[in-house]
C-alpha cells in the first residue's frame, strides 16, 4: 500500500486548510498510518497461521477463522483512513479548478493588478471564503461520517472492541464445538483501542474545525450587519463588492462591469 | 516500506531541529539516529519469529497462544513505537504552535510594513533587545528572522516569546521518557529470560515455554535503555540551566 501518494495528496490540500485540519492531518499519518504500517502489520501478519482450533479436523480452522474473521482489522483500518482522507480531495479539485480559472484570467489579462505572475497565483494561498467554505465543510461533514460509520462496522463485526483468548466454534465441518485460540489477542486488544482512540480524537478535531468554521460565517455576517448599521452606505458598497468579488472568482461568470466601488 | 513509514515522523522532527536550542539538537538526532533506527532495522531482525519460536513443553493446542500471550501482552518491538510516539508528541504540539506563531507574526509584519511605521518600530525594539543583552555577534545572527522559517537557538526562542511553551514541552517530554522507562521496567525488566513457567487454561499444567533469542534481545534492550537514561539526564541537566533566569 503507497501512503507516501496519500502523504503528497493531502500535504498539498494541508496548505489551504485551518489550523485544526492541519492537526488533524498530523494526528492521521503519525498516531494512524504510521502505527499502522510500523506496528499493527506485524501483529496482524500471522493471524491465520497462528489461530488454532483444538481438533484434527482438516478445514475446520479455515471455516472458523472466517467465521470470526470476514475482514482482518488492518484491512479495516486501511479502508478507513482511505475513505476519510477522500473528502480532502474535493477541496483539492476545487483550489485547482480556482487556479485554472485564475491563470485563465490573469493570461485574458483581467487579474494583472493582483498578480505578478503565473507562479505567484500558483503559491497564493486560498482562502476558505465563498464555494469553497462549502466544499471545505461538506468535506468536512463526510470525514465524520466516515468515520463514525466505521466504528461502528468494528463494533459489530466484533461484538465490541475486545478480542478473547478463546473462541467457541461449532460450523461444519468441525465436529463439535471446538475451542479455538487467537493470536496475540491482548497485543490486538491494545491496538484496537489505540486505534478507537485515534479514531475518537480525528472526529473531536473535524467537529471542531466544522463549529470553528461556522462560528467564523456567522462572526463574519453579523459584523456586516453591524458595519452596515453604521455605516449603511459604506456598507453597501462594500458588500455590494464582494458579492461580485464572489462572483467573479468563484463562478467564472462575466463580470458586472460597470458597477462604482 | 517500514523505512518510508518512519519517514512521516522523521520529516517533522527534521523541522523541529530548527526550532530547537543546541541540546535540543543533540537530543533529536539521538532520538532519530539511535531510537528509530535501532526499533526499525535490530527489532525486526530479533523480533520477527518471536511468535513462531515461542515453544512449549505441551502438545496441547492453544497452549502455545495463551501462553505467548500472558509473556508478551505487548511485544517490546509495539512498546518501544509507541514509546518513539509519544515522546515525540510534545515536540510536534510544540512545532505546530511555533510555526503557527512565526506565520501570524510574518502576516502582521506584512500588514504593518503596509502602514510604513510599524517595521521601523519592530527593527528599533528588536536592536534595544539585542543592545540590553550585550551579546555582540551573536545579535546580528538573531536579527534576521524568517531565514527558511527558522526559529531556532536559545536567544531567538526567547526573543519570540516561546520559552515557556518551549519548556512545558521539554517538562512534558521528560515525564514521557520517565514514564515509559518506568513501565519498561514494571512490565519487562531489563532481562529476557530464557523459560517462562505458564499455567493458563487451556494448558493442562504449569509448562516450562521457551523464548526465542534471549540473550540477543537482553543485549538488545541493554543497548536501547542505557542511552534513553542518558539523553534524559544530559537534556534536562543543560536546558535546566536556561529556565533559572526566566
Amino acid at each position: 500500500m503507497d501512503w507516501g501518494a496519500l502523504h503528497t495528496l493531502i500535504g498539498g490540500v494541508n496548505k489551504h486548510s485551518t489550523s485544526i485540519g492541519k492537526v488533524w492531518v498530523t494526528v492521521i499519518f503519525i498516531f494512524r498510518v504510521m502505527i499502522l504500517v510500523v506496528a499493527a502489520h506485524e501483529v496482524w501478519g500471522d493471524e491465520q497461521e497462528d489461530f488454532v482450533c483444538n481438533t484434527l479436523q482438516p478445514g475446520c480452522k479455515n471455516v472458523c477463522y472466517d467465521h470470526f474473521f470476514p475482514v482482518s482489522h488492518i484491512r479495516l483500518w486501511a479502508l478507513q483512513l482511505i475513505f476519510v482522507s477522500t473528502p480532502a480531495l474535493l477541496v483539492a479539485m476545487h483550489v485547482a479548478y480556482y487556479r485554472h480559472e485564475t491563470t485563465r484570467k490573469f493570461r485574458r489579462g483581467d487579474k494583472r493588478s493582483e498578480f505578478k505572475d503565473i507562479e505567484d497565483i500558483k503559491k497564493q494561498k486560498v482562502r476558505i471564503e465563498g464555494s469553497l467554505w462549502w466544499t471545505y465543510t461538506s468535506s468536512i461533514f463526510f470525514r465524520i461520517i466516515f468515520e463514525a460509520a466505521f466504528m461502528y462496522v468494528f463494533y459489530f463485526l466484533y461484538n465490541g472492541y475486545h478480542l478473547p483468548w478463546v473462541l467457541k466454534c461449532g460450523i461444519d465441518p468441525c465436529p463439535n464445538l471446538v475451542d479455538c485460540f487467537i493470536s496475540r489477542p491482548t497485543e490486538k486488544t491494545v491496538f484496537t483501542i489505540f486505534m478507537i482512540s485515534a479514531s475518537v480524537i480525528c472526529m473531536l478535531l473535524n467537529v471542531a474545525e466544522l463549529c470553528y468554521l461556522l462560528l467564523k460565517v456567522c462572526f463574519r455576517r453579523s459584523k456586516r450587519a453591524q458595519t452596515q448599521r453604521n455605516h449603511p452606505n459604506h456598507a453597501l458598497k462594500e458588500s455590494k463588492q464582494n458579492e461580485m468579488n464572489e462572483l467573479i472568482s468563484d463562478s467564472g461568470q462575466n463580470a458586472i462591469t460597470g458597477f462604482p466601488s | 516500506m517500514t523505512n518510508m513509514s518512519w519517514s512521516f515522523l522523521t520529516r517533522l522532527l527534521e523541522e523541529i531541529h530548527n526550532h530547537s536550542t543546541f541540546v535540543g539538537k543533540v537530543w533529536l538526532t539521538v532520538l532519530v539516529v539511535f531510537r528509530i533506527v535501532l526499533t526499525a532495522v535490530g527489532g525486526e531482525a530479533i523480533y520477527s519469529d518471536e511468535q513462531a519460536k515461542f515453544t512449549c513443553n505441551t502438545r496441547q493446542p492453544g497452549c502455545d497462544n495463551v501462553c505467548y500471550d500472558a509473556f508478551a501482552p505487548l511485544s517490546h518491538v509495539r512498546f518501544w513505537v509507541f514509546q518513539i510516539v509519544v515522546i515525540s508528541t510534545p515536540s510536534v504540539m510544540y512545532l505546530g504552535y511555533a510555526v503557527h506563531r512565526l506565520a501570524r507574526e510574518e502576516e502582521e509584519e506584512e500588514t504593518g510594513a503596509a502602514e510604513g511605521a510599524g517595521e521601523e518600530a519592530e527593527e528599533a525594539g528588536a536592536e534595544e533587545a539585542c543592545l540590553t543583552k550585550g551579546a555582540g555577534a551573536d545579535c546580528k545572527a538573531t536579527g534576521t528572522r524568517g531565514t527558511a522559517g527558522q526559529h531556532d537557538g536559545r536567544r531567538r526562542i526567547q526573543r519570540e516569546g516561546l520559552m515557556r511553551v518551549y519548556v512545558a514541552q521539554l517538562v512534558a517530554r521528560a515525564a514521557f521518557e520517565v514514564a515509559f522507562l518506568v513501565g519498561q521496567y514494571l512490565l519487562y525488566g531489563f532481562e529476557v529470560r530464557p523459560f517462562f513457567p505458564c499455567s493458563r487454561q487451556p494448558c493442562p499444567h504449569v509448562v516450562d515455554c521457551f523464548v526465542s533469542r534471549p540473550t540477543e534481545k537482553t543485549v538488545f534492550l541493554l543497548v536501547m535503555y542505557p542511552r534513553a537514561g542518558s539523553e534524559k539526564g544530559s537534556a534536562s541537566s543543560r536546558d535546566g540551566k536556561t529556565t533559572v533566569w526566566i
